[in-house]
């Protein structure tokens, strides 16, 4: 029989195993919940509970056993809260539009963006989301949410038409 | 409109999937620029900061207050438990399998013990005895200096190692004296095989004595079936006079001065270890050599 190299039992491996994942559960399941102290919470539980786990869970599949106690934890809270997107300063800022008439525009369209994404379906968000805003690639979205990448693909294309047809108010 | 997409075509087109002439024909549709617009705009969203070093210390608190809060209330993580656990193998393993058992006497000092096989040694005075417990009934070899008295029960060999020599045995009484410039064998029961450091060897049976003198050997025999300094007491036989007076020092924990003044002599005689003023007289008076006592019972030896 194989013996692992290293267990997750290992506080060492356990504290790599932090480092490289907690952030990429945490953005993942606040995609989901939406709200950051209950989106780190929920990640601070997945790692109590791997550590629980450790002598079950082997080093490969680890990602998958966070991913899914995450989702299962989450499905078990009540709240659930609407995403609220935080927007940086345009990068558009060139002089030309930097008018409080184009900053106010701007501004409504991020709220109407914002509303448009939360009425997305929260399998579309999560997807779609985690493309844009984690750049994570379809493929890597599929490996996480153990769906096909064909699959990603869809939910991206329709959360864009929903998104389109949500938004009145285009700038241009 | 949307009709003329396929079900993944926006997807591609955000992975800069479309050939160059979809992407043309998408461009010039009415659409496009509200796509575009989304995509920016989603360009300059910020997730929330994740401060990963307070977080890895949040979920260390949340596990030890659920550990608090199981039925062990186990204070330390999991792993110091297996630690500990490691290292008290590691102790138990060394101890069991390396540690080495010493039993030592002082000058005026004699001690008994048993060894693990119930074997019996007596340790006369100024002496040290080591050994390792573990696979003792298979190993029966230990490390003396100065001297002993052995009962050896039938086993396995029986070995006495020392500086000038060892001595095997399987089943019998004998003492090793092993001192500075001295050893000395003697066997009281069964047969006894020394063999020197410089690989000499000779069997001993009842009452022969093996006697190494800085390199001078000697063999002789006695009558005695114990050694006499378990009756408190010592036998010399043709002993030089120097080491009757170290043994003199050692049973009664003094110090004779002016030794360098002794003149070679030999001691044949008996010694009681009870009386340290009647074992000195013995000595002195019997080898005319002049001396005077202090306070202390110590001895100074004067010019003869």
């Amino acid at each position: 029989m194989n013996t692992p190299l290293s267990s997750v039992c290992e506080e060492r491996v356990y504290e790599k195993l932090f480092r490289e994942y907690s952030k990429m559960i945490r953005n993942f399941i606040l995609f989901k919940c939406g709200n950051a102290a209950q989106a780190d919470d929920l990640t601070q539980d997945a790692f109590v509970k791997l550590w629980k786990n450790c002598a079950k869970v082997p080093l490969d599949k680890v990602k998958s056993f966070l991913f899914t106690v995450v989702k299962n934890d989450f499905f078990n809270q009540v709240e659930h809260q609407k995403v609220v997107l935080k927007y940086k300063q345009s990068r558009k800022d060139t002089v030309n539009k930097e008018t409080p008439e184009f900053v106010l525009r701007e501004k409504e369209f991020q709220q109407e963006l914002n509303d448009a994404i939360n009425s997305l379906s929260e399998k579309q968000r999560e997807v779609f989301l985690l493309n844009r805003i984690e750049k994570k690639k379809y493929k890597e979205i599929a490996e996480m949410l153990e769906i096909s990448q064909k699959a990603v693909e869809k939910r991206m294309h329709q959360a864009l038409l929903h998104l389109r047809s949500k938004i009145k108010n285009y700038k241009l | 409109m949307e009709q003329q997409y396929d079900d993944t075509f926006l997807a591609r087109w955000l992975a800069n999937e479309l050939t160059a002439e979809e992407l043309q024909e998408f461009k010039n549709s009415e659409d496009y620029l509200k796509y575009a617009q989304i995509v920016e705009t989603l360009e300059t969203v910020e997730t929330p900061s994740f401060n990963v070093d307070e977080n890895f210390q949040a979920t260390l608190n949340k596990l030890s207050q659920s550990n608090k809060e199981q039925k062990k209330k186990r204070v330390l993580p999991l792993w110091s438990y297996a630690t500990a656990a490691s290292i008290a193998l590691l102790i138990f393993v060394y101890s069991f399998f390396f540690q080495v058992t010493t039993y030592t006497t002082q000058l005026a000092e004699k001690t008994i013990f048993e060894l693990p096989d119930g074997s019996s040694v007596n340790l006369n005075s100024g002496s040290k005895i080591t050994f390792k417990k573990y696979n003792w009934n298979k190993n029966r070899e230990l490390n003396l200096e100065g001297e002993a008295f052995f009962k050896v029960k039938k086993g396995e060999s029986f070995v006495v190692n020392s500086k000038q020599g060892n001595v095997t045995v399987l089943g019998t009484q004998f003492t090793v004296n092993s001192r500075e410039d001295l050893y000395h064998i003697t066997c009281f029961e069964g047969k006894v095989l020394v063999v020197t450091t410089k690989k000499d060897s000779i069997y001993l049976t009842k009452g022969q004595v093996f006697r190494l003198q800085n390199t001078e050997a000697q063999e002789y025999v006695i009558n005695d079936s114990t050694p006499s300094w378990l009756n408190e007491e010592t036998t010399f036989t043709e002993m030089p006079i120097k080491l009757v007076i170290e043994e003199l020092e050692r049973q009664f924990n003094i110090t004779i001065f002016g030794k360098e003044n002794l003149k070679s002599e030999h001691f044949t005689g008996r010694l009681s270890h009870k009386n340290s003023k009647i074992a000195i007289q013995t000595v002195f008076i019997a080898m005319e050599i002049p001396y005077t006592t202090d306070a202390n019972g110590n001895v100074v030896i004067k010019n003869y």
